[in-house]
């Protein structure tokens, strides 16, 4: 083996593996989506149809891809605000028990869906969950928390907010630990308020970081699956919740490929929120990029 | 020169461990395949093997007399109902290893039969004689295309009830007593607005608006789909009225069917009534109220006993011992000495026709129903009386998901203020949504 092939040599591994579980997968299923497939008979090739059925004709494309904007628009601004104000005051105020409270915040992050699928639906029972008993303390009526369309986004939000934010925690305590404290020190002198070295120092020199969790949530948003679908998975539950409500786009998907088996389509919804995906990242990154040039 | 070589023998451990997983699953994969060549393990014994999400210690008994009787042995692998399709279709696609049976449930079994990768176990060489299979099973087992799949055990419904409750509320407890009072839904309905009144509206009739859904739903045999047109306004209306109706009287209570909390409150003292299948009484009753012990009794529900559930057993095309599946099949529903085995182990029913000839086949005293002879009411009262059964459609996945959501419709309007017509429309809605198809 030559020096110059060395290093393709090295390489070769990841790219075998990633041709096979990546890159196939991507192309076969672009194949598939311009077919009609139940995933044992013959394909048959349908050309544009599955694409033309999702746009004009299923209106649950529209409803899922509405679902996931809400759930997305409402609970990444507060899992982000939470995230930073929780790794600012941690920095700030609890110096000495940071760890273990940064331990403590990030525990929900790690914690696995199916377990927090199951607390959140005994915490929201109509009859017996420990929300309504709360309510019923303060002489408030029973809520059926997952019954009602706004009701179950509302619990899906929480649920959002509760899991992630302690994620953005850390980005934003490893983006803070990279800002020099004598930033700080100065302003101290000069007589900035917590609130003022906050607005003015922290903020600003938190722009990479903000940019990063904002696009790994909207991309991560738009993959919701695993905390709607958990809350709805008993036998006797629609898929997606009351009403559908909280029917996410991958849920969609889902649904239409290994609960139908209509793989072609399923397909097709995959590509269709590749392309919302990726035209919402453009978008974001146009944003970010006209900013920098003002700056 | 040295470094070369580093570099070299690194490259290709890391080549080698990143395909040694694909490798090893292969080179394993041959040596099983000539190994189970013909449905012979490694000792040159037969042996099947079961997708199954009930791997339990009585299944395993339950297989182990089938071992005995035929020397055939049995590996059980769970898989989860839900899962069974997807599992297959993956399986199928990737050339993986079928099983020589796989269970097919009942919400998923009008898209599992419809799927053309079922051995006709009728034809040679095995010739499952479907005439000792009770008839009503027969259309629950047959794909739309017309072929037979596979047997199943009954899965029949009552109704169970508390005992205490019945007696405090309804005056009696004695099964009989109650099937007179509670005739029809009408009497039901008008019994549970006295219950209502009478516990200060802390005591309810049923448990979910699901549960009297599933009593409704067994005990019509209208289609959903007729063809390809949709068939809700006669097959379904009527079912979605008599649940408004119930709603509005408010004499079930608020669970969600087949919840956690509605397992709770079998040990609960708030429902009265609970729809109760054959197979409900080890798995549902038995496990939710451990203490329960006297405190049920079975009855025949108003409107009269339904079919709930059932497994058709199905022998895959690509099975590679389908020989030795289809007797395994035969001994276990085909025979009397199967059905004893699944009446000892599982306390499941036989489709097998004679055994029903004799009265005392299935007969046990059941302590948690005070004594009551259950499983005879079950062979005897419920069987003889199911009417009739709603063949499966490839579209009953669809149909089953929409009903929920308007069950949830139902369960979430105040007092039932929602009329049937609208859940119908919307019903209709999702169904051309999801299967283009389909015609209203």
């Amino acid at each position: 083996m030559t020096k110059k092939s060395a290093p393709y040599a090295m390489i070769l591994p990841y790219f075998l593996l990633y041709i096979a579980f990546g890159l196939f997968p991507i192309l076969f299923s672009l194949g598939v989506s311009f077919t009609s497939w139940d995933g044992i008979g013959e394909m048959t090739f349908v050309g544009l149809k599955n694409y033309v059925r999702v746009f004009t004709q299923d209106k649950y494309f529209y409803k899922s891809l509405w679902n996931t904007l809400i759930l997305l628009g409402i609970s990444t601004p507060i899992q982000i605000t939470l995230g930073l104000l929780t790794a600012t005051f941690l920095k700030d105020f609890f110096k000495k028990t940071q760890n273990g409270l940064q331990l403590i915040n990030f525990l929900p992050y790690i914690t696995t869906p199916v377990a927090v699928g199951i607390i959140f639906q005994l915490m929201f029972d109509w009859k017996s969950g420990v929300v309504n008993a709360f309510l019923n303390l303060f002489g408030a009526e029973s809520v059926y928390w997952l019954g009602h369309a706004w009701t179950a986004r509302a619990v899906v939000i929480f649920m959002l907010i509760w899991k992630n934010y302690g994620y953005k925690m850390i980005m934003f305590l490893s983006g803070l630990s990279t800002i020099p404290d004598e930033l700080y020190e100065a302003a101290k002198i000069d007589g900035a308020s917590w609130w003022a070295r906050f607005t003015k120092i922290t903020i600003p020199l938190l722009k990479p970081i903000f940019v990063f969790v904002i696009i790994t949530s909207v991309i991560n948003g738009f993959k919701l699956f695993d905390e709607p679908q958990l809350l709805f998975n008993s036998a006797g539950q629609p898929t997606g919740g009351p009403d559908r409500s909280v029917m996410t786009v991958v849920m969609k998907f889902y649904d239409s490929s290994f609960k139908n088996f209509e793989f072609g389509y399923g397909s097709a919804l995959a590509y269709c929120l590749f392309l919302v995906i990726a035209a919402a990242s453009l978008v974001l990154f146009r944003v970010v990029n006209g900013k920098k040039k003002e700056d | 020169m040295k470094k070369k070589i580093i570099t070299i023998f690194m490259a290709s451990m890391l080549a080698v461990t990143s395909l040694a997983g694909c490798a090893s699953s292969e080179s394993e994969k041959g040596g099983e395949d000539k190994a189970k060549e013909e449905g012979k393990s490694e000792e040159g014994d037969r042996e099947i093997t079961i997708w199954c999400w009930d791997t339990s210690d009585n299944g395993k008994n339950m297989n182990a007399g089938f071992t005995e009787a035929t020397g055939i042995k049995v590996n059980m692998v769970a898989v989860e109902s839900k899962d069974m399709t997807q599992k297959l279709q993956t399986t199928l696609a990737s050339g993986g290893e079928m099983p020589d049976v796989a269970w097919l449930e009942a919400t998923y079994r009008g898209k599992l039969l419809s799927l053309d990768i079922w051995e006709d176990i009728t034809k040679d060489p095995y010739n499952f004689d479907t005439s000792q299979v009770l008839d009503y099973l027969l259309p629950l087992e047959t794909a739309e295309s017309g072929q037979y799949v596979g047997p199943e055990c009954p899965s029949v419904a009552g109704m169970a009830y508390k005992r205490e409750l019945a007696k405090e509320y309804l005056g009696t407890d004695d099964p009989a007593e109650l099937e007179t009072m509670l005739s029809d839904w009408d009497s039901f309905i008008e019994k549970g607005k006295e219950v209502k009144e009478k516990s200060g509206g802390k005591v309810f009739m049923l448990s979910s608006i699901g549960a009297a859904g599933q009593m409704l739903m067994g005990q019509s045999t209208e289609p959903f789909v007729d063809g390809d047109k949709i068939n809700l306004e006669t097959s379904m209306k009527p079912i979605f009225e008599k649940l408004i109706e119930m709603k509005q009287a408010g004499i079930v209570d608020v669970l969600d069917f087949s919840s956690a909390e509605e397992g709770a409150s079998y040990a609960g003292d708030s429902d009265i009534f609970y729809p109760c299948a054959n197979w409900s009484v080890e798995f549902t009753i038995k496990p939710n109220d451990k203490d329960g012990k006297g405190r049920w009794g079975f009855m025949l529900p108003p409107g009269g006993p339904f079919p709930w559930g059932g497994t058709v057993m199905g022998v895959p095309k690509a099975a590679k011992n389908k020989e030795a599946a289809a007797e395994y099949v035969k001994f276990m529903f085909g025979s009397e000495k199967g059905a004893t085995l699944q009446r000892d182990c599982k306390g499941n029913f036989s489709p097998f026709k004679p055994v029903y000839e004799q009265d005392d086949f299935y007969s046990r005293e059941d302590e948690y129903f005070a004594g009551q002879d259950v499983l005879q009411a079950i062979a005897q009262e419920v069987m003889p009386n199911i009417k009739g059964v709603r063949e499966p459609s490839k579209y009953d996945q669809d149909i089953n998901d929409a009903y929920n959501l308007a069950l949830k419709t139902i369960n979430a309007s105040v007092d039932g203020s929602i009329t049937a017509d609208e859940l119908i429309a919307s019903m209709t809605d999702e169904l051309l949504t999801k299967q283009p198809d389909l015609e209203k």
